[in-house]
């Protein structure tokens, strides 16, 4: 079962505006889903992202140049358009251009200033929603891209385990004096899972995201946490884990609130990067980086339920995968109740 | 060609231990027992009452020994001679040192990118200079021994040409380009100014070290710089300056492996030295 074949048919950011700018005028060279990708503004604010490999003599087309309309590749100076057909060969100016020329073009868009790529368009999936960015109160302030040696989906499920602030965010957002996690109602909604979180009473930072919690995981790699703090202004965490490979994901992240827009930003990223600091090791750690979709390769407990569900939809899109794209968009709108299944029979389930 | 599809060529590839390989200079084996790396494999070459011995462990190299001023270790029974430069011996020509570049990327590429003729107007922008005509035109391709030679003549701007600049000699010239390619790492390449006279040759030998790393060997033996050991200097400088616009891209290569596989990759009549490239190198390691 390959999640990998999943995960094409989505969405997922591969840098940030300011990286695109800043590699020009060559392409930017990213890695998505193990696949390199050269990814460039063209003539006209035209973006490509194609396959990083001039199909004529291996080179990579991130070491060549934006020319107009295409990429200009550094070896011979063949280029390639944002379809991925070669447009021109100077060494043979009267052509003929080969038929076979042509390189893997995938989907590319911009969206909350970063650029998303999408291997595969079969599902028509969308890029996931970013609620603080969509709400014209909020004021969004985006966080350093991160890379961890850990799968994407590991990753996501971390940042919507209830049980572990207790342990490993004692005294920023948990307590190790109150380890038991509310069991929430999960539900599917759209192509996300939702569910609501109340942290237990504590004294917390300033800029802690602290309060009642309406979560939302829009599938694959995306979470959004609406939070209502206490005197009841709102924010949102925004994350999203792009797959570089199997072992490795970089996140892409936004803090959003709707109070105090003159403040300083800083301390808001700060407090993340308190929270990162204490969950890198950890699951940095986790053997192996894949997230296990087999049942039985660990052990769940009914405090998991979070994570039993994310898992049980991560399967069943795994599943379509290999039946076809039309079985994977079938999977990712299933919005019926969850009725309980096979993990949740016992206090002590495998997942 | 019999080879699985798909097929390329490590550096780690045990048929090219059937060949000499270049792996140190003649000094640097004066002074004791030499560790190299070679296909993978560390070696340690020493001397002999009669000679050089190479083993790696305790298997004993085909042959170690001496010549135009470097070590050569060949594994096993050679199956192509070793590259000829008759040049090295004629005192009409200059030699310039050995120049030695331990570089990342696959032997297979490194070569290819020695014989390749249509990428000096991109890559070599500061040296040979953008000016260079990026048509290729026609060359002529002809079978030797394993190998193969290239020949070809085209104009070229000579902006180093003395007469030149004194106004006695056009800026367009021709220059005769002769390629020989000895399987499966070495190249010998003869340029031949028509118009101005005088010869540079340019000798290109790639050492497979390990997995993603070779050592490149290159000489500059001219007969046009009237003894003069500046100019000889220059020419050395410039060629080094050349190789190191080449291992811009080539170090960046995100594969290490040369496809052997035709239709791996997608090739025009620009390309014949290459393609033929991959051919020999195809039959040196099905043999």
């Amino acid at each position: 079962m390959s999640l990998d074949a999943a995960l094409e048919l989505f969405w997922h950011p591969v840098c940030t505006l300011d990286e695109l700018a800043a590699a020009a005028p060559s392409p930017l060279g990213v890695q998505l889903l193990g696949r390199p990708v050269a990814v460039a503004e063209l003539a006209r604010g035209r973006l490509a992202a194609v396959a990083d490999r001039c199909l004529h003599r291996s080179t990579r087309l991130s070491v060549g140049w934006i020319d107009g309309d295409a990429i200009r590749c550094a070896y011979h100076g063949w280029t390639w358009a944002a379809d991925g057909r070669c447009t021109e060969i100077p060494s043979m100016p009267d052509g003929p251009i080969p038929e076979r020329a042509c390189i893997p073009a995938y989907d590319v868009d911009v969206a909350y200033g970063l650029v998303w790529v999408r291997l595969d368009s079969r599902a028509g999936t969308a890029i996931p929603a970013h609620p603080g960015w969509e709400d014209p109160t909020m004021k969004v302030v985006a966080g350093p891209p991160y890379t961890w040696p850990t799968s994407a989906p590991r990753r996501v499920e971390n940042f919507v385990d209830l049980a572990h602030f207790a342990w490993v965010h004692d005294g920023s957002l948990g307590r190790r004096d109150q380890p038991v996690p509310p069991m929430p109602v999960i539900d599917r909604v759209g192509h996300e899972l939702q569910f609501s979180f109340d942290p237990p009473d504590m004294d917390v930072d300033e800029a802690a995201l602290f309060g009642h919690s309406e979560y939302r995981l829009p599938m694959p790699c995306t979470v959004d946490i609406d939070f209502t703090l206490e005197g009841g202004a709102r924010r949102h965490l925004w994350m999203t884990a792009s797959p570089i490979d199997g072992d490795s994901c970089r996140t892409f992240w936004a803090v959003s609130r709707d109070d105090d827009l003159d403040g300083d930003d800083q301390i808001h990223l700060d407090f993340q990067h308190r929270v990162l600091a204490e969950d890198e090791p950890v699951v940095c750690n986790q053997d192996p980086p894949a997230l296990p979709l087999e049942t039985g390769a660990e052990l769940s407990v009914k405090t998991d339920k979070v994570s039993i569900e994310y898992r049980r939809w991560l399967r069943q899109l795994a599943e379509a995968a290999a039946q076809g794209p039309e079985s994977v968009a079938a999977a990712l709108a299933t919005t019926a109740p969850l009725s309980p299944g096979p993990d949740d029979r016992a206090p002590l389930a495998r997942s | 060609m019999t080879l699985p599809a798909g097929s390329r060529l490590a550096n780690v590839e045990p048929a090219l231990g059937a060949a000499w390989h270049p792996v140190a200079t003649a000094e640097e084996c004066d002074a004791g027992p030499l560790r190299v790396l070679l296909l993978g494999e560390a070696w340690t070459i020493t001397r002999t009452g009669d000679g050089l011995e190479g083993r790696a462990g305790e298997r004993r190299a085909h042959g170690a020994r001496v010549r135009h001023g470097l070590v050569w270790l060949a594994p096993c029974p050679p199956r192509a001679p070793m590259l000829a430069m008759p040049e090295f011996d004629d005192p009409r020509f200059a030699a310039g040192p050995w120049l030695t570049r331990r570089a990342v990327g696959g032997a297979g590429f490194l070569l290819d990118n020695f014989l390749d003729l249509g990428h000096l107007p991109f890559v070599h922008q500061a040296t040979i200079g953008a000016r260079e005509d990026p048509v290729v035109g026609p060359v002529d391709i002809a079978a030797a021994g394993g190998g193969f030679v290239v020949a070809s003549q085209h104009a070229f701007p000579n902006w180093e040409d003395p007469e030149v600049v004194a106004g006695r000699r056009p800026l367009i010239q021709h220059r005769r380009v002769t390629y020989i390619y000895v399987p499966p790492c070495s190249i010998h390449l003869r340029i031949d100014y028509v118009e101005a006279g005088g010869t540079n040759v340019i000798v290109f030998l790639v050492q497979p070290a390990d997995r993603d790393h070779c050592v490149l060997w290159t000489r500059v033996i001219r007969d046009d710089l009237g003894g003069d050991p500046a100019r000889l200097a220059d020419a050395v400088e410039f060629e080094r300056a050349v190789l190191e616009e080449d291992l811009v891209i080539q170090e960046r290569y995100l594969e290490r492996d040369l496809p052997l596989d035709l239709t791996t990759e997608v090739h025009t009549v620009a390309d014949r030295p290459t393609i033929e490239l991959r051919r020999a190198l195809a039959a040196f390691v099905e043999a």
